[in-house]
């Protein structure tokens, strides 16, 4: 026989980050620039947007436009509408099993006005992620709630099936729900964010598509551009008044004019030498931009430096398992070059002012000689970085003790405080196989990653300080498996294993399982 | 290549309605955006003038291409860098009122082409 204790407060944040956020914010609570996912009024509370949305499976193209009318439209039969939506999903089903089948198509459509807001299922498991830009994010996992085992060791073997069934029964409808919530720095010196360098990379890319910089590709652009009008007159022609084309097909245009009309357009676009025109266009802008080295771009602004904060708790029904909080703080600083490097470098050495601005003095020239840099080259293929990481743990777990007629259970809390210093970088590329007929790609040989960390640990029965090192070695195998050696020495041993009293050496596989899953074994 | 562009229609766009085209955050690469005006004379035979506005796109930006003059050409391009799914490489182009979203998964290339077309 099990008893329990009053049930501690739950957080159920999970589902109020939905409804809070559905009766307080905006339907537009978004990042400047993103685009709506439904539109709602500007002004529209978000749950009446959802119930008018809830009472249309998918909005056709007037109806997108109808939508932005003024919320005086919804009316008491989408409300009703919206109503028996609600009624529909049974959401007794939403317990100890986290029975997301039901619940999916619900949130989906509910959540879908809000900007960054989204939901995904795995594995049992539901997240609802909120994140309104890219410094931002609150993530809130259901998961699926599993009877602890040291519970059901507490049982006979021959009742532990039955107990483990009973149990999961009487779970709490969140029994086992975690929160996190990070913070990434970004400003035009730190973090990794491109938008924070859009005035860099527009001025670059102005001056690789300035006609005089580039006297064939304006040639071939001029051409292009008088068959594109061409071809927008005709269709401005061709399809009747009051049709309203949206999103056509080439089918679909091909089937809604005159035939010969639809065949010039066809040969302006695919066939006649003004058509072709148009493709060597876009040619010598490939080229152009390929012969720029403005693809590294990307590189540099992921060489930048970072920090981000996470802040982390899981709530678990004491059947399930232990409360966690966790803090966490990294600060990553990558060597060599990056996008402060190379504003630094082109404002000391600029041989030309720049469009872009004052204060953004980077011109083409000036980048092309950075990217050609070897320090900078050395920089792109082997991304070295160091890191400084803070880790706070706090574990409220719970023992299990067998009073002689009933199971009873204590909490023990337990506290582990880590500071790691670590420097990685990339020792070898190796190529990929190419698909179609792009070029092969680079991908990570083997790496090498050092790490010395200090622990502090408090548990019930223990109270230490620690200090780590380890070193270890990735060889990758292919794009799933890779091979991992690596050397710990640690100042107290009972941690290491066996080969030595103070240095440890662990070698295992590493692979990937799916897209996103990853497990180990050695 | 015989089908290197995407190509997409607006009408029933007023004179003058503001483009705005929005490249998806998660994109990277390098990519224009280009818009052309055509204006006819009064028998609506003799293209009489034409206007370019050019601007680079930077991921999760909107950039304004400032007022169309139906009917008008945009052309959309771009070299990636990394090549994502169509979900993740898309832009959104809005005229007016009207909005549509292009998923840049037009060939097996790494480079793109999308043209709009728009019309009153």
């Amino acid at each position: 026989m099990y008893t329990t204790h009053p049930k501690r407060p739950k957080v159920r944040l999970a589902m109020w980050i939905a409804c809070w956020l559905t009766a307080w914010l905006p339907a537009h609570a978004a990042v400047p620039g993103a685009q709506p996912t439904i539109p709602c009024g500007s002004n529209e509370k978000l749950s009446i947007c959802h119930a008018r949305v809830l009472s249309s499976d998918a909005p056709s193209d007037n109806a997108e436009r109808h939508q932005a009318t003024p919320q005086a439209r919804v009316t008491d039969a989408t409300m009703d509408a919206a109503d028996n939506a609600l009624k529909a999903i049974d959401l007794s089903s939403f317990g100890s099993s986290v029975s997301t089948g039901a619940l999916r198509p619900f949130l989906d459509r509910l959540l879908a006005g809000i900007n960054g807001l989204s939901t995904s299922e795995m594995d049992g498991e539901l997240t609802i992620a909120y994140a309104p830009n890219q410094q931002f994010s609150i993530d809130g996992v259901l998961h699926d709630a599993e009877v602890a085992d040291k519970l059901l060791e507490q049982y006979a073997e021959a009742d532990r099936t039955a107990a483990q069934e009973r149990l999961k029964r009487d779970l709490g409808d969140l029994a086992d729900v975690s929160l996190k919530l990070t913070y990434n720095h970004c400003s035009s010196t730190s973090g990794r964010r491109v938008r924070d360098h859009a005035e860099l990379l527009r001025g670059l890319v102005d001056g690789l598509i300035d006609p005089q910089v580039n006297e064939l590709l304006a040639g071939a652009r001029e051409k292009r551009r008088l068959a594109l009008n061409r071809v927008a007159e005709i269709f401005n022609r061709t399809l009747p008044d009051g049709t309203h084309v949206s999103d056509a097909t080439w089918p679909m245009v091909e089937s809604s004019g005159d035939p010969a009309l639809i065949e010039e357009v066809r040969s302006l676009l695919l066939d006649s030498d003004v058509g072709q025109a148009m493709l060597d266009a876009h040619q010598e802008f490939v080229r152009s931009v390929n012969e720029s080295d403005l693809r590294h771009f990307y590189q540099l602004v992921a060489n930048q430096p970072q920090r981000y904060i996470e802040v982390s708790h899981r709530a678990r029904d004491p059947e399930v398992g232990a409360d966690t909080t966790t803090v966490k703080g990294v600060w990553e600083i990558p060597r060599g070059s990056n996008i402060n490097g190379l504003r630094k470098a082109c404002a000391k050495t600029s041989d030309a002012p720049n469009p872009a601005g004052p204060g953004l003095a980077v011109n083409l020239a000036c980048y092309k000689r950075y990217i050609a840099r070897e320090e900078t080259q050395l920089t792109l293929a082997t991304k070295p970085r160091f890191k400084i990481e803070v880790t706070a743990t706090d574990v409220a777990g719970n023992r299990f003790v067998d009073t002689g007629h009933a199971v009873a259970f204590e909490t023990q809390s337990d506290f582990k405080a880590t500071l790691n210093l670590g420097y990685s970088r990339v020792l070898s590329y190796v190529d990929r196989p190419a698909v179609a007929d792009n070029e092969p790609e680079k991908a990570e040989g083997s790496r090498l990653d050092i790490e010395l960390a200090g622990e502090y640990v408090d548990k019930e029965e223990l109270l230490q300080r620690r200090l780590r090192a380890t070193v270890s070695l990735t060889q990758r195998i292919n794009d799933d498996i890779d091979a991992v050696l690596a050397l710990v020495w640690a100042s107290e041993p009972e941690f290491l294993g066996e080969v030595d009293e103070k240095l440890g050496a662990r070698a295992g596989l590493r692979f990937k399982i799916g897209r996103t899953g990853e497990a180990s074994g050695g | 290549m015989a089908h290197t562009a995407i190509y997409r229609f607006i009408r029933g766009t007023p004179l003058g309605a503001d483009i705005t085209i929005t490249l998806s955050a998660e994109a990277q690469g390098i990519f224009v955006a280009e818009a052309w005006d055509v204006s006819r004379d009064a028998i609506g035979n003799e293209e009489t003038r034409t206007a370019v506005r050019r601007t680079a796109l930077v991921p999760g930006e909107a950039s304004d291409l400032g007022p169309a003059t139906p009917p008008a050409v945009l052309v959309v391009e771009g070299v990636f860098d990394q090549k994502l799914t169509p979900d993740q490489d898309k832009v959104v182009v809005k005229v007016g009122d009207q909005k549509r979203t292009i998923p840049l998964d037009g060939d097996q290339d790494d480079s793109i082409m999308a043209v709009v077309f728009v019309s009153p």
